[in-house]
């Protein structure tokens, strides 16, 4: 087994000691290689987290383990500038007063000519080596960002909401191009978002947070596909969800609009009250489908028509959030029958 | 956009270098008016005795009795100036806007010159009757009117610009609301305009009161007897200088409860500002048939208040070189002036810089309480430390009694809270993540420190130590009271003259002094704008 690149251990953050701690026990670790994104509402402490992994923030307790040194324990606290790792901020950090260039090789010892020209070919920036930030686009600056933190050659680079600057349209394309940048260096990258497209679309792994604390860590995959409770199923997409009970075998949930096929059973066993998330993808456009609802109301998207069906059942009605392929046309009060891809549904935890 | 302290925590995790720096700066800087108090605590004298004399009750009340009435007639002033050029069509807004401001670049003793020069014995329209229409008997202009009148036309902006800044963000729509209501005109202002300018009035209204308790040069030239004139007559005159040091301490005491109100008025002010920014500022009032009288009180202030100073200066000058004045200008004075000034705002950016990082960059117990400590002085009136300074030097320092670097000293005391402001500010507005991420990419403190930090404030410091330059050429009771016998400036030459009415010799330093105001207006106005837009 090879050891992690990061690992921590307990990590315990507390600004004030009238609140809730900032981070409460956090533990994970990070294989070289991997992105890894902390994803969670803002204030949910995974900006905290990123901030004492660079050490511009001092824990009040864990274990922070980089690339076999201790970074921080009860006795060791390794200064940022003496950690290795890089980090590029929000609003770019460039420096204000120095070019392009300038910047690029602030923190390179002398000779390195050769390594701005590169960076600057690496993140697609040429020609501009001798502007000031102030006369570079939102985009530019963060690819000058990039290059400067790519420059030192750091093994893992810390990236703190890097697109929430950016325009829509932008960031999609930078989220794209930052990806292909850090495979094809090989480095190692952690991310923080509170957009779960972006955080499903760039990463290997994500670590969903809220209040603080871990709620669950595992690909994008799984983590959309298999939510581990109410609060990762709402936050990262939509999800339906509903009360039942596993029936025997373990394979499906009955509930009171019918019976879902289910993979994901988290551990509990037939006969259990649960709660199960369905997200709109499970439910498939089938006039023979046994989910069978009126058309209550729809966006058109282009991609994709939103829509919110209406099942009537003995037990109360419900309403149920599907995906309708946007090339069928639909009309409100229509009635539509779907049936259930398993995959997307899950058993979930009933606490938030 | 200011960045708040909480970010910065980790700039200099652990330095005790910068603790002990500031906190060594701050307590030396301190000490002579620490020093003042053990000097009124003589053992054989009885404080209360001293205190509860007639003549202190005298000084006291007449203190209180000017700052009132300057208070008074300023806002009186300023009120309207406010109105009129901010929500009205009244012709030329901006010349009026500009104009109206001026007043804050004429130094007290220029205001207390050119008003003597004008009116009083042997001035300009003294001479004139006599010499026209031969009259003798003259009402005489020293004492309370020649006091309030000069300080209410110097110190009315304050009062100005805070109105005004509050008047511009201020939308009719309340007004507008109560109208709709039934209410008369005059009940919307009195009910709903005036509580909304109250709090800007009262925050103008204390800076002129602290103006007016301050204030050295115009009083005594007007001898006016508040307290700075009395101390300045004790330490001068009599043999006991406990009394001086009495009377410093009371105008310590009152100045204090000023700032405690002014610091009190400022945190009240937020909960009045409910930050409506959606609410629509209204279009300008039409005046009508108020344009012309509107028009008149706006030329008056300004010709009382800017014009009559210049052209007073002006006459003199003018009467000076036709009469073949041999000492229209001393240039000895000049160059003494610009030499000191010059000495003091190199020195004090050495002398500032750590305290400013301690203060901006850390947030401890130690660095508040250094940070209140140096903004105390800067209510001090400037003759109290000047005193304080007297007693320390000459019992401590005899060597350096009244020698040029006890006179930088004082001049870095009384303008170290003012450099401070302009660097923290600086540096409050340098975004943290730019040194952050200067650190994460390997950078050195030092490296941070001198390639990055500095770099950055660099207009700051240059804007600062200019200000201090600009301000140390203005000074006068410390250089009065401290500089080497002999040793003349502008601002003693322009004192000399005036107490023994020799208006020719003053104006010509009067009028330098002004146009160096002036160009620290726009200094400070330059640096506002930078630190808003750089950033």
């Amino acid at each position: 087994m090879t050891i992690p690149l990061l690992t921590i251990t307990n990590l315990t953050k507390i600004y004030s000691p009238q609140q809730t701690p900032a981070v409460k026990n956090a533990c994970f670790t990070l294989n070289k290689g991997q992105i890894l994104t902390l994803l969670g509402p803002s204030g949910c402490g995974k900006t905290t987290i990123l901030r004492a992994i660079a050490g511009l923030e001092i824990p009040e307790k864990g274990f922070i383990a980089f690339d076999r040194k201790v970074l921080f324990n009860n006795k060791v606290f390794i200064p940022p500038e003496k950690r290795g790792i890089g980090m590029v901020f929000q609003d770019y950090a460039l420096f204000p007063h120095l070019t392009v260039a300038q910047n690029i090789e602030f923190a390179l010892s002398k000779d390195s000519k050769n390594v701005v020209k590169q960076q600057l070919e690496l993140v697609g920036l040429t020609g501009v080596a001798h502007k000031y930030p102030a006369q570079l686009s939102g985009g530019q600056q963060q690819r000058v960002a990039l290059a400067r933190t790519l420059a030192v050659d750091p093994k893992l680079i810390l990236f703190d909401e890097p697109f929430s600057n950016l325009d829509m349209s932008l960031r999609e394309k930078m989220r794209w191009e930052i990806r292909q940048i850090i495979k094809h260096t090989s480095t190692t990258a952690i991310f923080v978002t509170h957009d779960q497209k972006e955080a499903l679309s760039l990463s290997d792994r994500i670590i969903v947070m809220n209040s603080g604390e871990i709620i669950q860590s595992g690909t994008p995959r799984d983590i959309y596909q298999n939510p581990a409770n109410l609060f990762v199923a709402s936050f990262v997409g939509h999800s339906n969800i509903l009360q039942g009970t596993i029936k025997a075998g373990g394979k499906s949930v009955n509930t009171s609009i019918g019976n879902f096929p289910c993979d994901h059973t988290h551990g509990k066993k037939p006969g259990e009250n649960v709660l199960i998330s369905v997200r709109p993808e499970s439910l498939e456009l089938d006039p023979n489908g046994i989910i069978r609802g009126i058309l209550l109301s729809y966006f058109y998207k282009g991609d994709t028509i939103d829509a919110i069906i209406k099942v009537f059942s003995s037990e109360g009605n419900k309403k149920l959030r599907v995906h309708i392929h946007p090339e069928i046309e639909v009309s409100i009060g229509q009635w539509l029958g779907f049936s259930v891809l398993s995959r997307f549904v899950a058993v979930i935890d009933q606490e938030e | 956009m200011l960045y708040p302290y909480k970010r910065f925590r980790l700039f200099f995790r652990k330095s005790p270098t910068l603790f002990i720096l500031s906190s060594t700066v701050t307590f030396v800087l301190f000490l002579p008016v620490l020093y003042l108090f053990l000097r009124a605590y003589e053992p054989d004298i009885h404080i209360p005795s001293f205190i509860f004399q007639e003549n202190t009750l005298k000084i006291l009340l007449n203190t209180l009795l000017l700052a009132l009435a300057v208070t008074f007639s300023a806002t009186m002033i300023a009120l309207p100036l406010a109105w009129l050029t901010v929500k009205t069509d009244l012709p030329w807004r901006r010349f009026w806007t500009v104009l109206t401001m001026l007043p804050l670049s004429i130094p007290s003793l220029i205001g207390g010159f050119t008003f003597i020069s004008a009116l009083g014995q042997g001035g300009i329209v003294h001479s004139f009757l006599q010499n026209i229409f031969h009259l003798q008997k003259f009402p005489n202009i020293y004492g309370f009117t020649g006091a309030w009148l000069v300080l209410s036309l110097l110190c009315y902006p304050y009062i100005l610009l805070s109105v005004r800044g509050t008047l511009q963000k201020m939308g009719h729509s309340q007004e507008e609301a109560a109208l709709i209501l039934g209410k008369s005109r005059w009940q919307v202002f009195k009910k709903i305009t005036l509580p909304r300018l109250r709090p800007s009035i009262s925050a103008g209204a204390l800076l002129v009161t602290l103006y007016t308790f301050s204030d050295f040069a115009a009083v005594s030239l007007l001898q006016f007897n508040t307290f700075t004139r009395a101390i300045y007559l004790e330490y001068q005159g009599s043999f006991n200088r406990s009394y001086a040091a009495i009377l410093s301490l009371l105008l310590v005491f009152i100045t204090t409860i000023i700032i405690s109100l002014e610091i009190w008025t400022r945190k009240k002010a937020r909960y009045f500002n409910t930050g409506s920014c959606s609410e629509r500022v209204a279009d300008t009032i039409p005046l009508g048939k108020w344009k012309v009288p509107a028009f008149l009180f706006c030329s008056i202030i300004v010709l009382f208040s800017v014009v009559l100073p210049f052209s007073v200066c002006s006459y003199w000058i003018i009467r000076g070189l036709l009469q073949g004045e041999p000492l229209i200008i001393r240039w000895k004075a000049v160059l003494n002036s610009f030499f000191v000034s010059l000495y003091t705002a190199l020195l004090i950016i050495p002398i500032t810089i750590p305290t400013a990082f301690f203060t901006s960059r850390y947030q401890t117990m130690s660095s508040k309480l250094i940070e209140k400590t140096s903004y105390i002085t800067f209510a001090l009136p400037g003759i109290v430390i000047a005193l304080s300074l007297v007693f320390f030097g000459a019992n401590y320092l005899p060597h350096f009694y009244q020698t040029l670097p006890l006179l930088i000293f004082a001049y870095i005391i009384l303008f170290f809270p003012q450099m401070l402001g302009c660097l923290r500010s600086s540096l409050l507005h340098v975004n943290p993540h730019i040194e952050q991420s200067a650190f994460t990419l390997g950078c050195s403190r030092q490296k941070v420190l001198f390639r990055l930090t500095l770099p950055l404030i660099k207009p700051g410091i240059v804007a600062g130590s200019a200000l201090v330059f600009l301000t140390a050429m203005k000074e006068l009771p410390a250089t009065l009271l401290l500089a080497p016998i002999g040793f003349r400036t502008l601002t003693t030459e322009i004192w000399n003259a005036t107490t023994e009415a020799f208006y020719v010799r003053a104006a010509f330093p009067s009028l330098l002094l002004m146009i160096l105001s002036s160009l620290s207006l726009g200094v400070m106005y330059y640096q506002d704008k930078r630190d808003e837009n750089f950033f």
